[in-house]
């Protein structure tokens, strides 16, 4: 784990609400793996106080790009910087996917909770990547797709690209119409809502799978416990450390009703 | 470097002595390992634990922190495994840190907190204990939490008489007549006073309706209480000779020095630590640069040294 003064590469707009900042690491680039996250301070300022949490999105070669939406002060910052501007990166933190090989993999994920979705399919073979987003505005263009452009299905609430929907329903229809849903593989990560509604359908058809959670995060080392999770196996746990990577199973979903 | 090996940054509190005056905050530097990628913590004055209980909390309901303007409220609600956990799991790693160690407790009545007082006497590792009355986000009757003089009084008298580790009591800007809460401390046999603990506020969300904290209200810790931690250490400083470790949006050296020159012993950084891990190492090593530029030799010589004659 480092905390290292990285250098913008660059910081563009990708679609109407969706940005990708770049920044050269061979230190991360060679020691982090899907799921974990990095705890960013962009201004040296207090105000923002707090660090961001972010996934990684791709790496190629040393290059760590990362998807994000400006959602408050912070992501606004973030979409101010300029090639060579510097920032803090704290990471590699957290807990990884765990690789899948005999199973057929599903990937679901919601907004920019695609983004540790499609780092894993850099490195994970994957029969399906279900994003779901709130409009076209919000789409992560086909053109980042990884790998085969027909395994990637779409919804968004308008209906306005792909399914109109939420992603979880042709989620659903693809489990009804699996013969043998157990030697199916869940990765997913997005809204708390949409989480709670994948680890539903998971139990109902007996599919097995991993989530990354979205907490709100204070320290992102397991220090604070500002982030708790509740777990069947280890109760209260922080979601930095212990996560944000969890076996579906092992999450105590009701608690998650109240968070993220 | 030969210059400023001459400096001695050690202060000394009771019987103990501390290599330097930087500490962290209860609650703001983990259980155990979880910074020690960061910092050393050996370079450290000393190494406060979060709060423990005699027995373990769960703590509040999510979602129990929130940032605002150069701060944060946290509503954690001292969520910890309990005395024994800390004992048998914690303290072997604790120990093996090349500093001293302070075990912040909290309990919910006088009898209780002496008896976990009289539990960690029996522990060597530790070389302090900090009595945490102050904490702004219980709700439940199993946690103590003093407002007035007479309660902190109770249990740092009782407290007192299961203990021969220094003593150090935790006071809260929330607790009535704070002078006379400090004063009492002094009194029942604290050998230090530790402030301040956050201060209640809270944040709501305009569209859902909801407070931003399960807790509704939490504690405000950050730069954003950074002046008014000051001036608390300042007052107490100026009516009570007893030893103060200052806290409250400690994040630079500079930060520390402020709190120094107002009076106090030591100075910890806190929240701080989450946005820098490095803050309360940082703070060492600049106020070691600050001394030798200044020219001065040892902490007493910059302690409590504020002009307010202009």
């Amino acid at each position: 784990m480092f905390d290292l003064l990285v250098k913008v590469k660059d910081n563009k707009k990708i679609s109407p609400d969706l940005w990708v900042l770049s920044f050269d690491s061979e230190k991360l680039a060679q020691t982090i793996v899907p799921g974990q996250f990095l705890e960013f301070k962009v201004r040296n300022s207090t105000d923002p106080f707090l660090r961001r949490p972010f996934s990684v999105y791709k790496i190629k070669n040393n290059t760590i790009e990362i998807l994000y939406e400006v959602v408050g002060e912070g992501t606004h910052l973030m979409s101010e910087l300029q090639p060579g501007d510097t920032f803090l990166s704290l990471g590699p933190l957290g807990t990884t996917f765990t690789p899948q090989k005999n199973k057929k993999v599903i990937m679901v994920g919601g907004g920019v909770g695609a983004a540790p979705l499609v780092f894993l399919a850099q490195k994970q073979d994957f029969d399906s990547m279900m994003l779901g987003f709130r409009g076209e505005s919000a789409v992560l263009p086909l053109s980042e797709a990884i790998g085969d452009d027909n395994k990637w299905v779409y919804a968004t609430n308008d209906g306005s690209v792909g399914h109109k929907g939420f992603i979880t329903q042709p989620l659903e229809e693809l489990f009804k119409q699996e013969d043998s849903p157990e030697n199916l593989f869940i990765y997913s990560c997005g809204p708390n809502p949409m989480l709670l509604e994948v680890a539903r359908i998971c139990q109902q058809y007996g599919v097995d799978g991993e989530v990354s959670l979205e907490e709100r995060m204070g320290c992102g080392v397991g220090a604070c416990l500002g982030c708790a999770v509740l777990t069947k196996s280890k109760g209260y746990v922080p979601s930095c450390k212990y996560g944000p990577v969890f076996n579906i199973q092992d999450l105590e979903l009701d608690e998650l009703k109240n968070s993220g | 470097m030969s210059q400023k090996s001459k400096i001695d940054l050690s202060t000394k509190i009771g019987d103990v002595t501390f290599k330097n005056p930087i500490t962290v905050a209860s609650g703001t530097f983990g259980n155990t390992d979880e910074y020690e990628p960061y910092v050393d913590f050996g370079e450290l004055g000393a190494f406060v634990t979060k709060t423990i209980t005699l027995n373990p909390r769960v703590g509040n309901p999510m979602p129990r922190i929130f940032e605002t303007p150069s701060g944060m409220l946290n509503a954690i609600g001292l969520e910890n495994k309990g005395l024994e956990d800390y004992i048998e799991n914690k303290l072997p790693y604790l120990s093996k840190i090349k500093t001293n160690l302070i075990t912040s407790i909290a309990g919910k009545d006088a009898s209780e907190l002496a008896g976990m007082a009289k539990r960690l006497d029996s522990c060597n590792e530790v070389s302090a204990i900090e009595l945490n009355l102050s904490c702004p986000n219980i709700r439940d009757k199993n946690v103590k939490v003093a407002k007035h003089a007479e309660e902190v009084e109770r249990v740092v008298k009782e407290v007192r008489q299961c203990t021969n580790k220094l003593l150090i009591t935790k006071l809260s800007p929330e607790m009535d007549f704070f002078m006379e809460v400090a004063e009492l401390s002094v009194k029942s046999g604290t050998d230090a006073l530790s402030m301040i603990n956050t201060i209640k506020g809270m944040a709501i969300n305009v569209n859902t309706l909801k407070p931003m904290l399960s807790n509704v209200t939490g504690g405000l810790s950050g730069p954003a209480v950074r002046p008014i931690a000051l001036r608390y250490v300042y007052e107490v400083k100026q009516h009570l000779d007893i030893p103060v470790i200052g806290m409250g949006g400690v994040a630079s050296w500079r930060d520390a020095m402020e709190f120094i020159i107002a009076g106090a012993h030591m100075v910890a950084t806190g929240t701080s630590n989450f946005v820098n891990p490095r803050a309360p190492q940082d703070c060492v090593e600049g106020i070691e640069n600050y001394m030798q530029e200044k020219g001065y030799s040892s902490m007493k010589d910059i302690r409590g040294k504020l002009q307010t004659s202009v």
